[in-house]
């Protein structure tokens, strides 16, 4: 059995808690960031890659470490 | 605490639910909220209009006409296919559409019914209801619209071909499990959930698991026959999980294994999973434990089975304990501390509770990538608004990977 990796991610809670959020519009065609909500140290991630379906669809992601 | 005995139903219903009983579930002409605008001359109004207003939105705004209330036929068909919407649990969709109703109110400094006030904190909650997904993710998908029925007829063989079983668990094959002690932990959901668990438990080879109904929660009449653990009033999700551990071990306490499930867990419905376990589980001697959902956080680059090496905190949805290692936990000290917090804070994380004590113990925690279960809470009992998305869910599950029978 090996050993798991990724191990070394900082610890998070199982809750609705994490490195904020960003709030994604999309204009019928790509994703538009509306909102960016990280905390401190974290950062947007990359658009949405599920296109949207109408024009004016809002979509939240999870923000990222900061590299 | 009082003992009473829970409400049965002959079927899981939500009163959305049960008006859509007569048509296809999913389809927008289903929709009760739906009032298609393209009248169609001497045929009434078409329901596939494009445009239609959303009784839901003026239900929640308690705006009877506006322009924003008018939405696409693009944005009807998408919420149909997500998860039920509700006046207090809008799905992505809905609260998209709410979001933008509400910022136009506010521009136009409110409306008669709803003030600006009113409009800017609908929206702020709204916004709130997203669920924040990874950017890979789809937000409307419901994942517990997905069936698996087409592997009823797998066997263990099937499952090791994906999932090969650790060479520990080879080597040491009088470490294998025959006795089990399985339950299942439940409270109210707006969406409830426990069929789909308690259906997919029993077909993947448990037949007679424990009940554990942490407040008012309906037992399907399917389910009539199982033994259960009514508590009222309830007591929350940390102690009810640790009440029914215990009690799981005071049942049976000469078990092998000791499988405690959250209610919105789904398994592969074929007792292949059973006998692939019992091919697993133990793989040494003394305290082990395995988590038999693999959260999209923890997913590894080869399949099989891997030793976690710091704390788990990404879901207690399906763990399986060994006797030294239930009687360790439920002896923790860690246990009692959790739940002497104030408030709220003692009533949840039990999967960071539970990999707090392995870590501290030294007990070895496994678990399976691809997972072995799949997490499908739409509406979580702990977190408001906290749906089975991103790191709460399986983005590599058996029963995704596994070829029809």
């Amino acid at each position: 059995m090996t050993g798991a990796r990724n191990a070394g991610e900082p610890k998070q809670s199982s809750g609705p808690e994490g490195l904020g959020y960003t709030l994604w519009r999309y204009d019928g065609a790509q994703w538009h960031i509306k909102k960016d909500c990280p905390v401190e140290g974290a950062m947007a991630s990359l658009p949405p890659t599920v296109p949207g379906e109408f024009d004016g669809q809002l979509r939240a992601t999870s923000c990222v470490l900061a590299s | 605490m009082r003992v009473s005995h829970p409400v049965r139903v002959a079927a899981e219903s939500s009163g959305f639910l049960s008006r859509m009983v007569k048509t296809e579930i999913g389809s927008v002409e289903a929709c009760v909220f739906r009032k298609p605008l393209l009248k169609v001359p001497g045929k009434g109004l078409a329901a596939d209009s494009e445009t239609a207003i959303c009784g839901l939105l003026a239900e929640i705004c308690g705006v009877d006409e506006h322009p924003a209330l008018t939405v696409p036929l693009a944005a009807c068909q998408a919420c149909c296919q997500s998860h039920k919407p509700s006046k207090t649990h809008p799905n992505s969709i809905v609260a998209s559409l709410l979001v933008g109703l509400a910022e136009r109110i506010v521009r136009e400094n409110g409306t008669p019914s709803c003030s600006v006030e009113k409009a800017a904190k609908l929206g702020a909650w709204a916004e709130k209801c997203l669920p924040a997904v990874s950017f890979d993710e789809d937000d409307t998908q419901d994942s517990a619209r997905k069936q698996y029925g087409h592997l009823a007829g797998i066997v263990a063989d099937d499952i090791e071909r994906v999932l090969p079983i650790p060479a520990e668990s080879t080597s040491h094959p009088q470490g294998h499990v025959r006795n089990w002690s399985v339950g299942i932990t439940t409270a109210p959901r707006r969406l409830p959930t426990l069929q789909s668990c308690a259906e997919s438990v029993i077909q993947a080879g448990w037949k007679d698991p424990v009940l554990f109904l942490d407040g008012e929660v309906a037992i399907p009449e399917a389910f009539s026959s199982l033994n259960f653990c009514h508590r009222t009033p309830a007591l929350g999700a940390f102690p009810n999980y640790f009440l029914s551990l215990s009690e799981l071990y005071m049942r049976r306490p000469h078990a092998d294994a000791f499988m405690l499930i959250q209610d919105d867990a789904v398994f592969v419905p074929s007792d292949a999973t059973k006998h692939y376990l019992e091919r697993v589980l133990w793989p040494w001697d003394g305290p082990c434990m395995a988590s038999l959902y693999c959260s999209k956080k923890y997913n590894q680059s080869t399949a099989g089975w891997h030793l976690f090496p710091e704390s788990w905190v990404w879901g207690a949805v399906a763990f399986v304990f060994s006797n030294a290692a239930v009687k360790q936990i439920l002896t923790s000290p860690a246990l009692l501390a959790h739940r002497s917090q104030p408030g709220r804070d003692g009533l949840s994380k039990i999967d960071v509770v539970l990999g707090q004590i392995a870590k501290e113990q030294d007990i070895p925690l496994i678990f399976p990538s691809p997972s072995l279960v799949q997490h499908i809470g739409t509406t979580s009992t702990i977190w408001d608004h906290a749906r089975a998305v991103n790191a709460r869910y399986a983005d590599q599950f058996i029963g995704d990977l596994l070829p029809s029978t």
